[in-house]
């Protein structure tokens, strides 16, 4: 069968099934996060403390275009046809997912940017005339409640469509039994969220970090410290502790119903629970990305310990180890 | 009301700590039917760093070789060691130790501190290659299975710190 077989080891006949690599994975763990940065900023505008030194809040959106700009540059270079990708911005498709999430990465920039320019910060490193500039946007906006509103449920409603759309992309993909589930959705979104929340969280601490002289102030805390929000990070902290309880339960839901589903699904829960993924899957996202930093936070707002950046470094290496896995793990399950 | 201090604690009792990871050694036996060990997590995760930017080079040479087929993620101490950084991150949170800090004496550099630190990990993972093992698989998991070789070499090891202990002591004190 010489035939046969050359032709199935042309890879213009018989693609490689591992068609996604680092790239996708880099997206869908910084659009999480940037979906979390946009609803907490959101919630935050809808609920009028308006008072820019508050915690973290005026960075969240600028957090927000950077990382989001990054992640839309891994997507753009998984591409195979970069130059094409204007085409995506000359139909919309209500049935297809990746429609939806071209539309919604641009309708996102502009939400975020409009938080941004609710709250200007006190003071940045480069760009006074920007600044300045900024701050009379800022006053015109802040007269309008209503539009002040509007740029709220924006955010709000942007970062909810981004968090869950990435989810049923993956869901839609009916070849990988490991993605076939309408609950990956609200499992990104809250992922997201606890994502979000662990980097304002750290955002906030280093900023505010009191100690000088110490090996890691003076690596990390300079640049944090030019930001300069005062910082208290407790209201991310008991944010995080109800994301991640939420994603845990979640993600229980999720694999108990691949576990009880037809033999494909259960060798695709297989993968996870106990196959080739398991080590990766129960040490770096279940143990280190969810439970020890819950274990850790309850500690904290108990005041059994003192307040440290760990847990939000443990949730992000979590959040990023749960996209790498379920990317790479749905894409060895099959029928 | 009695606001809790949150001043470090003291170390545990090193008696109860060594028979705890007698313990620890143990449970390892029984579960994974594997023993403790530190530097070939390292040798892993950079034979699978070299073998991803340069196969090539790789294939020509004998040690890289053997990593070839291997996969980090599918290595017993990779996830040993991850689960002693973050089992060691807990402890210390737990005991209010935790800080990013380099340990040093009071009259050693931080630059200095940081370039004895690299040499001295390079010569210790070139010793542990050598040995076929480091402090935890020859001495911990070897000693354990009353190996004449492991133990050879944890007299050879606590022979050598003491030795030259003396000539590096600036670093500390």
């Amino acid at each position: 069968m010489l035939e046969l077989s050359s032709n199935r080891h042309n890879p213009g006949i018989d693609p490689g099934l591992h068609a996604w690599g680092w790239e996708i994975p880099v997206y869908l763990f910084l659009g999480g996060m940037v979906a979390g940065l946009l609803v907490l900023g959101g919630l935050h505008i809808l609920k009028g403390k308006n008072d820019p030194h508050r915690e973290a809040y005026p960075w969240a959106p600028m957090l927000g275009v950077v990382l989001l700009s990054a992640g839309m540059g891994a997507l753009f270079l998984d591409l195979g046809h970069k130059a094409y990708v204007w085409r995506l911005y000359l139909t919309f498709q209500p049935t297809s997912p990746m429609s939806w999430g071209a539309w919604i990465l641009v309708f996102v920039y502009p939400a975020l940017l409009l938080a941004a320019l609710l709250h200007p910060p006190e003071r940045v490193p480069f760009g006074d005339v920007v600044l300045a500039r900024a701050k009379v946007w800022s006053r015109w906006l802040r007269l309008r409640p209503k539009l002040v509103q509007a740029i709220g449920a924006a955010n709000l409603l942007g970062g909810v469509s981004l968090g869950i759309y990435t989810g049923i992309l993956l869901g839609s993909l009916g070849a990988r039994p490991l993605w076939n589930s309408a609950i990956l959705g609200p499992l990104f979104l809250f992922s997201g969220l606890s994502t979000a929340a662990a980097s304002l969280h750290l955002l906030s601490m280093w900023s505010a970090r009191p100690e000088k002289g110490v090996f890691g102030d003076v690596m990390l805390g300079g640049f944090f410290r030019l930001l300069d929000p005062k910082a208290g990070g407790e209201v991310m902290l008991r944010a995080d502790t109800s994301f991640l309880t939420i994603e845990l339960g979640i993600m229980a839901l999720w694999l108990l119903g691949l576990a009880t589903a037809t033999s494909v699904h259960r060798d695709a829960a297989a993968l996870l629970l106990s196959g080739d993924y398991a080590p990766a899957f129960w040490s770096l996202v279940v143990v280190t990305g969810i439970l020890t930093p819950l274990f850790i936070q309850v500690a904290e707002l108990r005041g059994k310990i003192r307040h440290t950046a760990a847990p939000a470094v443990l949730v992000i290496i979590g959040g990023f180890a749960l996209r790498w896995i379920l990317v790479s793990a749905g894409q060895t399950s099959h029928w | 009301m009695n606001q809790p201090t949150h001043e470090p604690r003291p170390y545990m009792n090193p008696y109860f700590a060594g028979l705890g990871l007698g313990l620890v050694l143990l449970t390892a036996f029984v579960t994974m039917g594997r023993g403790l060990g530190g530097s070939s997590a390292f040798a892993a995760a950079a034979g699978a760093l070299v073998t991803s930017v340069a196969p090539d080079t790789a294939q020509t040479n004998s040690y890289w070789a053997g990593f070839l087929h291997g996969n980090p993620f599918k290595e017993w101490l990779v996830f040993q060691v991850l689960g002693v950084f973050v089992g060691g991150l807990v402890s210390g949170l737990l005991a209010n130790r935790v800080k990013l800090v380099v340990e040093r004496g009071p009259r050693f550099t931080l630059v200095k501190r940081l370039a004895f630190a690299f040499v001295g990990g390079g010569i210790m993972a070139f010793g542990a290659k050598l040995a076929s093992g480091c402090t935890s698989g020859q001495a911990l998991t070897g000693g354990s299975l009353l190996n004449l070789g492991s133990w050879a070499f944890m007299m050879a090891m606590f022979g050598g710190a003491y030795g030259a202990a003396w000539f590096l002591r600036k670093q500390w004190i």
